[in-house]
């Protein structure tokens, strides 16, 4: 047995231990928190759409894209809270990829907070529930929101 | 360091350097490095490779980097990987066919886990694979094209051959506790007695592009939701005294690999990597092989082998 293999054992392991009490996530260390919290049946989530040069507004699913656009949830968790130069950037990331990735030349993107209860249920899928709009990006950045 | 925890790093290291069949761990590696070689070829990075910088949201190593790795990366990486992995399935070339394997695999890992989300559906995997990177020599002792077969020479038995599979078999059981707790610990025993998974299967439904039957069909049973989230708990949490009692993994393997061929069910989410790690890991493969062999002999040469 070589010699490193006691202190290379007890250091994976410590490590191991480490990262799931202080919920580090150096992957791949991670602190394994999976659904680790109380679902309820009040949900809240974001949904974008498109608004082209005619007014027409339509859906712009970006969480369902590829090119890495599928965290849209969380990365709106990081939007509400951002500084004013990240916004920008954000707005002009999903305006300019709408072309590319459902063939929109949109000139807004509207993004609305929607509000739904899982319990409230029709066909087996959930109702839709409330919508607010909340922000609106153009090609140079955020126009209008808190 | 008080005596009771003395005691428990003795029983600890007595646990994890014990001796054990150099065919077993042979086993593990094939096993381990096959299934990471079926990852490699299925696991679906195209969907974030060239992903714009503004969305780049780096975790571990990836720090080093200012944007996600582009598709020819992943073109140029992903065969590598596949031919390394199976190499060091075969046995072959292990000082240079472990490391590249796991290498590729974590980079094509954390570009996954660099969109926003910490993905956990390799970690086991990537995890249990560390100890064998440690031991190139001892897991190709046997069972390696690259090596000559000496078959009248009984698989060597030592230390150095167990302590990579039971420190595998410790990170597994890790990872099960530990997801059990942290529920617990931010949950507290509401994920159980609450409607909390009701509401998950519910949401998990409603994601999928049609109804999940399965899903629904818990989901509109109170009792069976909170009867399958106990049961999550226990196995969870309880995987960890599959280290100290011999017989419990009997109960608690066939028992997870359930629970992620129902998660799997109910909610379309794919963590056979996990499963077969957990497969892979606790089942003495080798121990099967001399069973079967030894059923396969006529019978008075059974005794003779025996």
């Amino acid at each position: 047995m070589p010699r490193f293999a006691r202190p290379f054992v007890t250091l994976l392991i410590a490590a191991m231990i480490a990262t799931a009490v202080f919920a580090w996530e150096p992957w791949p260390l991670t602190s394994f928190r999976l659904f680790s919290h109380v679902r309820t049946d009040e949900q809240t989530g974001w949904v974008a759409r498109t608004v082209e040069g005619d007014g027409f507004e339509g859906a712009y699913p970006i969480g369902a894209q590829e090119l890495g656009f599928r965290g849209f949830g969380f990365v709106m968790a990081e939007f509400v809270d951002a500084s004013d130069e990240r916004q920008d950037e954000l707005c002009r990331t999903w305006v300019r990829a709408a072309p590319e990735l459902i063939g929109v030349e949109a000139t807004q993107v509207r993004l609305y907070q929607r509000h739904w209860e899982l319990s409230e249920r029709e066909d087996d899928r959930a109702l839709p529930g409330d919508e607010d709009l909340v922000y609106v990006c153009d090609g140079e950045g955020l126009v209008s929101g808190d | 360091m008080t005596d009771r925890a003395r005691n428990a790093f003795d029983r600890a290291q007595a646990f994890a350097f014990a001796p054990e069949d150099s065919r077993r761990l042979a086993a593990m590696r094939i096993g381990l490095f096959s299934l990471l070689a079926w990852r490699l070829a299925v696991v679906d990075v195209d969907r974030v490779a060239g992903q714009p910088a503004a969305l780049f949201d780096p975790v571990s190593v990836f720090h080093l980097l200012s944007e996600m790795p582009s598709q020819g990366i992943v073109d140029a990486l992903r065969p590598l990987g596949i031919i390394a992995a199976l190499a060091a399935a075969a046995g072959l070339w292990p000082r240079l066919s472990f490391p590249l394997a796991f290498g590729v695999a974590v980079f094509g890992e954390l570009m996954l886990n660099s969109t926003g989300k910490i993905i956990h559906n390799e970690v086991l995997l990537v995890l249990c694979l560390i100890p064998l990177l440690a031991t190139p020599t001892a897991a190709t002792r046997v069972w390696s094209m690259g090596r000559r077969r000496t078959p009248e020479v009984a698989a060597p038995v030592g230390v150095a051959y167990g302590w990579p599979i039971r420190t595998a078999m410790v990170i597994v059981a890790f990872a099960y506790l530990f997801v059990g707790l942290q529920k617990l610990r931010y949950s507290g025993v509401e994920w159980v007695t609450s409607e909390n998974l009701r509401w998950v299967l519910y949401a998990s439904s409603d994601t999928q592009a049609e109804p999940n039957t399965l899903g629904l069909f818990v989901a509109d049973r109170a009792w069976l939701a909170h009867l399958m989230a106990a049961g999550t708990i226990f196995l969870e949490v309880g995987f960890v005294a599959c280290l100290r009692f011999a017989r419990l993994p009997w109960l608690f393997v066939p028992g997870v690999i359930s629970l992620h061929i129902g998660i799997w069910l109910m909610m379309d989410l794919d963590y056979w990597a996990q499963a077969l790690t957990v497969l892979i890991v606790f089942v003495n493969w080798a121990a099967l092989v001399t069973l079967l062999a030894a059923r396969r002999l006529p019978r008075p040469l059974r005794r003779v082998g025996a």
